[in-house]
């Protein structure tokens, strides 16, 4: 009887067609994970936290974990062999710290003190993100788009363009599409001070210069 | 992994001599100019790990100062080429030397240096800047799930 291998050693044995969900959070990655779940082998959770807690996969095919933008680089050069692309889904920065604020402050926190913690964590610094992975790995396996132009209001156009791109052809008809972006509630408008909106400005457009996309204005 | 330490010192009248440590890695470097810079490159990192930068300068225990006067400041630390540690952001832990310790237990006036230690990047002591590096980095920062 062949002995059992590991996940892990199925993992190195595959070929490249594992999608890696960079980030970021709050950008409607359980609708689209919601979408396209049933196309992938895997009956794990969405967010595993492997590659970003341990430094490995836990399996070969799909890895949804919203964090996983910050992972380490060495852990990056052990999966992207076995990486076809990487999903990347940036969104207006205030609107990801008013709805993380909305869904994870105790009351005590200060918006501002909450906003500067996500600058300091780099959640909030797409353009040091994008360098960073295009330093990493090769630019056109990572599928870059904007919760406000791309997704928001035009659901089943961004579900074609993300499932021919991802070379899955066979998404699973009559499945969530039409079923609205979970919202968070009770989602604030606060702003920060200058100081931080110059950071969070400067970090934007760093991100549109790396990545050459025209910067999103909205209506 | 990379680990780069960006250096400032108070003063041009001496040249202070420090040691860095990370993992089984250990760079000693000499702050010739105002402003200095220093990458460790291809460092192993798969466990949990310390960072330290150390200054030992014996002259100090000949002297009646409690300090060194020329400052060695550690301005800025980036990690993986990506996270920024500063003075303002996942500041390090001051360790003094026994030794300077002892030092200044001796001296008026010292009573100062350890109101300055919380959040404290600046060596004008004899001991260390330590730095809890974890593995994978991230979660020097954010809770574990997993873990």
């Amino acid at each position: 009887m062949a002995d059992k291998i590991s996940c892990e050693e199925m993992f190195f044995q595959g070929c490249a067609k594992m999608i890696v969900y960079l980030g970021m959070p709050k950008c409607a990655s359980s609708w689209i994970w919601e979408n396209i779940k049933k196309n992938f082998p895997y009956k794990g959770v969405k967010e595993p936290h492997a590659l970003v807690e341990l430094g490995r996969p836990d399996n070969s095919v799909v890895d949804f974990s919203t964090n996983n933008w910050s992972m380490d680089s060495s852990t990056v050069r052990l999966i992207d062999k076995q990486v076809n692309k990487y999903i990347y889904v940036v969104r207006d920065p205030m609107e990801i710290a008013n709805s993380y604020f909305a869904q994870t402050s105790t009351g005590k926190e200060k918006f501002n003190d909450f906003v500067f913690s996500l600058v300091k964590t780099k959640l909030l610094c797409f353009g040091d993100i994008i360098e960073r992975w295009y330093n990493l790995v090769d630019k056109e396996k990572i599928l870059i788009y904007d919760y406000n132009r791309d997704i928001f209001g035009k659901q089943e156009q961004f579900i074609k363009d993300l499932c021919a791109r991802i070379g899955m052809n066979s998404r699973n008809k009559n499945w969530f599409l039409g079923k609205q972006i979970n919202q968070t509630i009770g989602k604030t408008n606060y702003r920060c001070d200058d100081k931080l909106m110059t950071q969070l400005r400067y970090q934007m457009d760093k991100f549109y210069r790396i990545t050459g996309i025209l910067p999103y204005l909205s209506s | 992994m990379n680990i780069e330490l960006q250096f400032k010192k108070s003063n041009l009248k001496s040249e202070p001599t420090i040691e860095i440590h990370f993992g089984d890695t250990v760079i000693k470097t000499q702050i010739k100019s105002l402003e200095h810079k220093l990458i460790m490159h291809d460092l192993k990192h798969d466990t949990d790990n310390e960072l330290v930068v150390m200054r030992r300068e014996d002259y100090l225990y000949n002297t009646q100062k409690t300090h060194h006067e020329n400052k060695v400041i550690v301005e800025k630390v980036i990690v993986d080429d990506f996270w920024e540690l500063g003075p303002d952001w996942y500041t390090p832990e001051s360790v003094l030397d026994s030794h300077y310790l002892k030092h200044i237990e001796g001296i008026d006036g010292s009573e100062w240096i350890k109101n300055t230690l919380n959040h404290n990047t600046h060596l004008f002591f004899n001991g260390k800047l330590r730095w809890q590096i974890k593995y994978p980095v991230r979660r020097c920062f954010f809770k574990d799930v997993r873990r």
